[in-house]
């Protein structure tokens, strides 16, 4: 009885033992799914990340850097890793060992996220021999990355847990000591278009300018006005003059009604994102009636001056001509005054003619 | 003394002042042919500032483009009442008028008036009158002179750019008044149409001859839209003739005529010279009215088979220069080179049109000969085009597509007035303009239905080369129509 007594006692401590054991097995078994989409064996992830951010989605990016005498023509293939669906894309860029052009990569990043950035390397050389390292901007990264080689190519990766702007930046992986090959992710929010030509306007008139972001979706969006630096937000006190509105979440409408030429200049909407903001530039030009028509009484001049010249070469043409058929009329006149008279004379004696021959 | 104008033209000149009446015509081809092409800019700017449907704003077009040719009739017979600078000025006014109270606009509905009747009603005006002086002027060189004013449309892809810098600059309010401005040059070039005074020899013979036939002053008239003055003037003139010794005779003419019109007959001496010399602008006599709103062209045989003509190829040209660059994204050719498919039709198309005009002219054979075998031709293309799948092949049809399309373009008036006969040639090309007003008002839409119902391109291109190919049947049928009048 007491054998069993002890055999019980053992096993109590044990039970706090097996959950931690579970926990453990858990917690492999997540590192486990999340790794299988990624070329390599084991993850140095810091626990503390994945117990916190392993509901986001997962990004991967890849940049191979070889050192092959050829340039071969970069070849797009986005690799996108998600945690949920486990969709793949691939993006590589290969560069040459002795090219001084850094190879660089824009990522757009909207919502908080998990990004994996590769890097490939092929040196000429020993693969051992060469140095790996990550930097943010000039700040030197200390973990958080995994150096493969296989087949001759270095693979290095970092992942970036991006909750806030915090972690938006520039990230470079560089290769060897004396002759660094260099490639640079650019973590950005999305871009935001304004207008690219300036909106002409009048006097009085209302313009509606309008900004628009491609397949994203800001939080919020705000208006700024004015001349050089000093930038006033807009909208704030809501009155009549200004309206902004927007049908969809990726536009933002601002109505101006009775324009001024105070009005006129640059004006700037701010998109909100988790990640930091972004902004866009309008350019408004506020002219007077006056403008287009100065130019249209001028050009309305130029055609009365021409019809002048005409009427004049045609009357100047006309009175060459004249001469001669004065004179064709003038004998035609005189035929018929003439005429005229002796119809007249006629008819007088005619007339006393009959009279008499009547009485 | 008379107020004497201008002393009118006698005869056809076939060069002389006739080339500024030729360059009046090249400027009229290239604003109203530019008005057209500068809409499908003002389309986009419109669309966005008023938010209305592309079938909203595409009536715009639609009824400035139509309208061109449904004034056909109006356009004649207030160019009789007011002559051919006025109605031709008046058309200028309309155009530049429209264009400027546009740019007021408020609505579609608004544009739809200013934009749409007023020009197209100008455009009327302008160009039926350029192309019936043309056809006064020119007699031997008829084909060429019109090949060579109608290239005019090749200056027009100048216009789009300048239109787009326009609107760059001014928005499109102060676009649409400069276009306005611009466009009220034609007036000035509208006074280059001097009058002219056709006479067939038997009218210059007055006075060797004693008698004239009934019939006499009104096939004199062929050409003149006053006759009904003329046989007026010459049945008065006879019976002057016969009461010739009696001077001072104060003659009672009609009561409709003008104050001048008895000045003249009072001095019968003067009669016969004037009667050369005069041009008369002012036909008030309501006997001639009735006789210049031709319904005599119903009776007409010559009539049906030019309106046949005109209609079908008018219907049949639209749709494969519509269609031509989307037929070629649908091929996977990118849009620069579909442009540039499109500027070389347009060259080849101006120098075919010249070439064809010239050879006419030539009269080696009957010019309808001429148009019949490029409409035929222009068919057999057509019907053709559907094996082009590639842009080689596309290149050739849309070449040899311009080549005969600009033979026969070039032929339209010269066919016209030789089949006019005895009515006016402003009559004859009013009232068939006005039936192909119909064909240009339901082409578009008849080819996007085309399209929306067949999926493809290539029923629009059947139906446009069977369209030709009936358009030159009927001018199968002249030998026969020429032996039925003169029966």
């Amino acid at each position: 009885m007491r054998a069993l007594q002890g055999l019980r006692g053992p096993r109590a401590p044990s039970l706090p033992l097996l959950l931690l054991c579970f926990l453990a097995a858990l917690r492999r078994s997540l590192e486990h799914g999340l790794s299988t989409a990624a070329p390599f064996k084991s993850l140095p992830v810091q626990e503390e990340m994945m117990t916190k951010y392993s509901n986001l989605s997962l990004e991967s990016h890849n940049i191979s850097v070889t050192a092959a005498p050829f340039t071969s023509l970069p070849v797009q293939e986005e690799m996108m890793t998600k945690s949920s669906n486990l969709s793949l894309e691939s993006h590589s860029i290969s560069m040459t060992e002795h090219s001084n052009m850094p190879v660089e990569k824009n990522i757009t990043l909207e919502r908080p996220s998990n990004v994996e950035l590769i890097c490939q390397f092929t040196p000429s050389g020993d693969l051992n021999s060469v140095n790996v390292t990550w930097k943010k901007g000039d700040k030197l990264l200390e973990d958080n990355y995994l150096v493969n080689a296989t087949g001759g190519t270095l693979y290095t990766q970092h992942r970036v847990a991006v909750i806030n702007s915090k972690q938006m930046g520039s990230y470079s992986c560089f290769f060897g000591e004396k002759k660094q090959q260099r490639g640079t992710f650019n973590l950005k929010v999305p871009e935001i278009n304004g207008q690219n030509k300036p909106l002409i306007t009048y006097l009085g008139d209302s313009v509606v300018l309008m900004c628009k972001c491609q397949d994203c979706l800001p939080l919020n969006w705000t208006w700024y006005g004015g001349n050089g630096s000093v930038q006033v937000p807009i909208g704030v006190p809501v009155n009549d003059k200004y309206v902004i509105s927007g049908k969809h979440a990726n536009e933002t409408r601002l109505k101006i009604t009775q324009l001024s030429e105070d009005d006129q200049g640059t004006y700037l909407c701010h998109a909100i994102f988790e990640l930091g903001e972004s902004e866009g530039h309008v350019k408004l030009v506020v002219l007077s009636y006056l403008v287009p028509l100065k130019v249209f009484c001028a050009i309305a001049a130029e055609v009365v001056l021409l019809v002048a010249a005409i009427l004049l070469f045609e009357m100047y043409t006309q009175k060459k001509k004249k001469p001669s058929d004065d004179g064709k009329e003038f004998e035609q006149g005189e035929q018929l005054k003439l005429d005229d008279s002796n119809g007249i004379e006629n008819s007088g004696p005619r007339h006393r003619k009959n009279e008499s021959v009547g009485q | 003394m008379l107020k004497r104008k201008v002393q009118p033209y006698k005869k056809t000149l076939d060069g002389g002042w006739g080339w500024m009446v030729i360059f009046h015509f090249f400027l009229v081809n290239v604003f109203v042919m530019g008005m057209t092409k500068t809409f499908a800019i003002f389309f986009v700017v419109f669309q966005e500032e008023f938010e209305g449907t592309s079938e909203q704003t595409g009536w715009i077009g639609s009824i400035m483009s139509s309208l061109r040719f449904f004034a056909g009739p109006l356009v004649a017979v207030i160019c009789d009442i007011t002559g051919e600078k006025t109605a031709s000025s008046l058309g200028a006014f309309l155009v530049a008028g429209g264009y400027l109270i546009s740019s007021w606009a408020t609505s579609i509905p608004f544009l739809c008036v200013t934009m749409g009747f007023l020009p197209g009603l100008g455009s009327a005006f302008l160009y039926q009158v350029a192309a019936v002086v043309t056809t006064k002027y020119f007699k031997k060189r008829l084909a060429l002179s019109t090949a060579i004013a109608r290239s005019g449309m090749g200056l027009t892809f100048l216009l789009a750019p300048f239109t787009k810098v326009l609107i760059d600059l001014y928005d499109w309010t102060g676009a649409l008044v400069l276009l306005g401005a611009i466009i009220l040059h034609l007036v000035p070039s509208s006074m280059l149409l001097r009058p002219i005074h056709i006479k067939s020899t038997s009218d210059s013979d007055i006075k060797d001859e004693s008698s004239l036939s009934p019939t006499g002053p009104e096939a004199a008239c062929g050409t003149e839209t006053s006759c009904c003055n003329e046989i007026q003037e010459l049945a008065i003139g006879d019976s002057i003739m016969q009461k010739e010794q009696r001077p001072g005779l104060s003659l009672t003419v009609s009561q409709n005529q003008s104050k001048e019109f008895n000045n003249e007959y009072n001095r019968n001496g003067l009669f016969r010279k004037t009667n050369e010399e005069t041009y008369w602008k002012k036909t008030t006599s309501r006997s001639c009215k009735q006789k210049l709103f031709d319904f005599s062209l119903f009776k007409n045989p010559f009539f049906y088979i030019f309106t046949w003509s005109f209609v079908l190829s008018q219907l049949a040209y639209f749709i494969p220069t519509f269609h031509l660059v989307a037929r070629a994204k649908t091929l996977g050719i990118n849009i620069m080179d579909a442009s540039y498919l499109v500027s070389v039709a347009g060259i080849i198309e101006t120098v075919s049109q010249i070439i064809s005009g010239w050879v006419a002219d030539q009269n080696w054979i009957k010019k309808y000969h001429y148009h019949k075998s490029y409409l035929i031709l222009c068919g057999i293309t057509n019907l053709l085009a559907p094996l082009a799948t590639t842009f080689p092949l596309l290149m050739t049809y849309t070449i040899s597509f311009a080549v005969f399309s600009g033979g026969y373009l070039a032929l339209i008036l010269p066919v016209l007035v030789d089949l006019s006969g005895n009515s006016t040639v402003q009559s004859f090309l009013g009232l068939a303009s006005f039936f192909a007003g119909m064909a240009v008002l339901s082409g578009p839409p008849l080819a996007g239905w085309l399209y929306d119902y067949t999926q493809t391109y290539t029923g629009s291109y059947y139906f446009s080369g069977t369209c030709y190919l009936l358009s030159s049947v009927s001018l199968f049928f002249i030998p026969l129509a020429e032996r039925w009048k003169t029966v």
